[in-house]
């Protein structure tokens, strides 16, 4: 998963990076303006956006204005000291999906950023299941056929995107486009390399495989359809 | 004491003013009748007292003809109604002719009647008398005394008619205006207080809609909309006006409140954010050295914007020329110059003051203080590291003294111009986040320079550099 904080406020915005780091599987971008953030939010394909309203440049509503104008479909949760009912109802009829106040408590943050990622990919249940595969979003816990399996972080990152997107084909360059952040040196033969590694440890082999490749368009996790 | 209700204050007056009007129409109106009853038994008097004389003067006439002549003007006096006549010679106990009354004593016409001035000799007097005529009931008379000349002699003609009818009418219509008025009155008292509850309904409408507003609706309440009167239509504007500049501050107001809300809860925001972050795991004391320090630095930033607010509700606060002392300016500038010198030459730059003669204001020291060194931060701050400060101390122009604090930088765009001293107002505000600013130090230094009724002025070019200039009145 990717996401986007839109925050002047530097040091806020490094906590919640790293926070979002160490817990989630998240690849975070930062944006110290309205004017960068708002380039940023259209040109890349991020899972969510955590959005400041008073922002130096541009301003968060607009931002997000303009990101709805467009027919984009991510997912932003508005971070601010705005606290009247006014303001928050009136950023959500502008588009957001959530709300938050500062100062917030990071746990909750997190919570709900996982939670808006899991309606945006229309997987309520924060665990996952693929066959005999199960990956706990919330604790980044993988268990398969009931015993745990110990993954590095981007592999897991991987392989949570993928049963994310389950059942579907999901290309080279989405994957890459939705685990590295923006500063990440970004290699296509990594991820062939990061498939190969996740299959070692939970493919079953023929002929019942988990991870797919569909060739010349990218993997599917699941089954394959017809 | 309670106040009396305009209500109540109209009805009375407007019934005082009515019942006034009535008694003095009924007034004029029993006068007038009197008047002209009276009138026309004076005319009666008169013609048959102008017929005695005439037939006086006729020659060569017996006097048992004049006496007949007399009998005729008079009358019958025993189915005549009540005339009388007594006509005698001035000096003389007989009379020439009398009739009439015929039950009353001769005396009693004579003296007790008669008036006590007597009408010049060619004149004519009215008078009114009552005699007792039977069962010494009192009887009204009008009566004409006459004095002529006749043949070198004075004659006195005496005519008296009963004037029972006056007073009788007088009396009836003294009941009919009793009752007229009464009923008048009772109409008024009653109808009166409808017709001011009437004549008030429009500002009773206006009350009754001055109490639907609500702070919330302040600005968008239109009071002079179509019912109103005329009259109150400019008390209307007027309070409509008012409205909207109440409305106005308090969104000012709101607008500030949620300014210092939000400028509180950021510092608060990242404090929580760093150390919650530095929680979730274990980490090395270095990485603890440096959570800490930034919290610290955070803790600080917040102390500052504090003691900011405070210093601006302070001012804010003060009365107008309130506190206001001797402040020698010149040396208030130097020494706060030499307080911001060191970090100046920390920087690698320097503050340079003019020499300046001996210059009073009337001020309060602490708040000029806090003013220059308001400005003398924001040009160590916005101008460059290496640059010069320059503040300079001038006479004019009208009776004021102006300061001049001028950095080297010259940053502020001109559409920022007249934002800067708005409060929270940052040019850039991702730099002066970095560097501490509040956003109110030029906000606060204008408060000081309107309370000492000064002013304060920017000027930002990128040649010439930024200056801040300060009007302050000349002791």
């Amino acid at each position: 998963m990717r996401i986007l904080i839109v925050e002047d406020e530097i040091r806020l915005a490094r906590n919640v990076a790293k926070a979002l780091e160490e817990t989630t599987s998240f690849a975070v971008d930062i944006s110290a303006d309205g004017e960068d953030g708002q380039h940023q939010a259209l040109s890349n394909p991020y899972d969510l956006i955590i959005l400041d309203l008073m922002l130096p440049k541009v301003g968060g509503l607009d931002i997000l204005k303009r990101l709805r104008r467009d027919g984009s479909r991510v997912p932003v949760l508005i971070l601010t000291a705005r606290d009247t009912t006014g303001d928050v109802i009136k950023g959500l009829n502008t588009g957001s999906d959530d709300y938050l106040t500062k100062p917030f408590d990071m746990g909750e943050l997190i919570a709900r950023c996982q939670a808006l990622i899991r309606r945006h990919y229309d997987r309520p249940d924060p665990v996952l299941k693929v066959g005999e595969l199960s990956v706990d979003t919330a604790s980044r816990m993988v268990t398969l056929k009931d015993r745990p399996v110990s993954l590095p972080a981007m592999e897991y990152r991987l392989l949570e995107y993928l049963v994310l997107r389950a059942g579907q084909i999901v290309t080279k360059e989405e994957i890459v486009e939705h685990l590295y952040d923006f500063h990440a040196e970004k290699f296509s033969n990594v991820v062939e390399v990061y498939v190969s590694a996740l299959r070692k440890k939970l493919d079953p082999g023929p002929p019942h495989r988990l991870i797919h490749t569909v060739r010349g368009q990218g993997y599917l996790v699941g089954d394959m359809p017809e | 004491m309670k106040p009396v209700s305009i209500k109540l204050r109209l009805s009375l007056l407007v019934s005082l003013l009515t019942l006034a009007i009535i008694l003095v129409v009924c007034i004029a109106a029993y006068v007038e009748t009197e008047e002209s009853l009276l009138s026309s038994v004076d005319g009666t008097l008169r013609v048959t007292g102008e017929a005695i004389i005439a037939t006086l003067r006729e020659e060569g006439e017996s006097p048992e003809a004049r006496q007949a002549d007399f009998r005729a003007i008079m009358g019958d006096p025993n189915s005549g109604g009540l005339g009388w006549c007594r006509i005698w010679l001035e000096g003389s106990e007989k009379d020439l002719f009398s009739s009439g009354l015929p039950h009353y004593p001769r005396r009693a016409l004579w003296f007790e009647l008669l008036p006590k001035e007597r009408p010049e000799v060619g004149q004519a007097s009215f008078f009114s008398t009552t005699a007792v005529i039977d069962q010494n009931k009192e009887h009204p008379f009008r009566a004409l005394w006459m004095r002529s000349v006749q043949e070198h002699q004075v004659v006195n003609v005496l005519v008296g008619r009963s004037s029972y009818h006056v007073g009788h009418e007088l009396a009836e219509f003294y009941q009919f205006l009793l009752i007229i008025g009464a009923s008048l009155t009772l109409i008024v008292f009653l109808a009166v207080p409808f017709l001011v509850s009437w004549g008030l309904g429009p500002i009773a409408w206006v009350s009754s809609r001055l109490q639907t507003i609500t702070h919330k609706s302040l600005g968008q309440e239109v009071v002079t909309a179509t019912q109103t009167v005329p009259e109150l239509r400019p008390f209307l504007v007027a309070l409509e006006e008012m409205l909207s500049r109440l409305d106005k501050a308090m969104r000012q107001q709101g607008q500030f409140i949620a300014d210092v809300a939000h400028e509180l809860r950021t510092p608060v925001a990242v404090i929580k954010s760093t150390l919650q972050t530095t929680r979730l795991q274990c980490r090395t004391t270095g990485e603890y050295e440096h959570d800490i320090d930034e919290t610290l630095e955070d803790i600080e930033r917040l102390e500052h914007l504090i003691e900011q607010l405070l210093s601006l509700a302070r001012f804010e606060g003060i009365a107008e020329s309130s506190r206001l002392g001797k402040v020698r300016l010149d040396a208030l500038l130097g020494d706060i110059v030499g307080m911001f010198e060191a970090r100046a030459t920390q920087q690698g730059g320097r503050i340079m003051l003019s020499e300046a003669t001996c210059t009073w204001v009337r001020g309060d020291e602490i708040g000029l203080r806090q003013l220059f060194s308001n400005l003398l931060e924001n040009a160590l701050q916005h101008g460059p590291a290496t640059g010069t400060v320059r503040v300079t101390l001038e006479d004019g122009p009208d009776e004021k003294v102006t300061v001049t604090v001028h950095d080297e930088g010259g940053q502020i765009p001109p559409e920022a111009l007249p934002h800067v001293f708005d409060r929270f107002f940052r040019v850039d505000s991702s730099r002066s986040h970095a560097s501490g600013g509040s956003g109110l130090g030029l906000a606060i230094a204008r408060e000081i320079a309107r309370k000492h009724d000064g002013d304060i002025t920017i000027t930002s070019d990128p040649e010439t550099g930024t200056s801040a200039i300060v009007h302050l009145p000349r002791l």
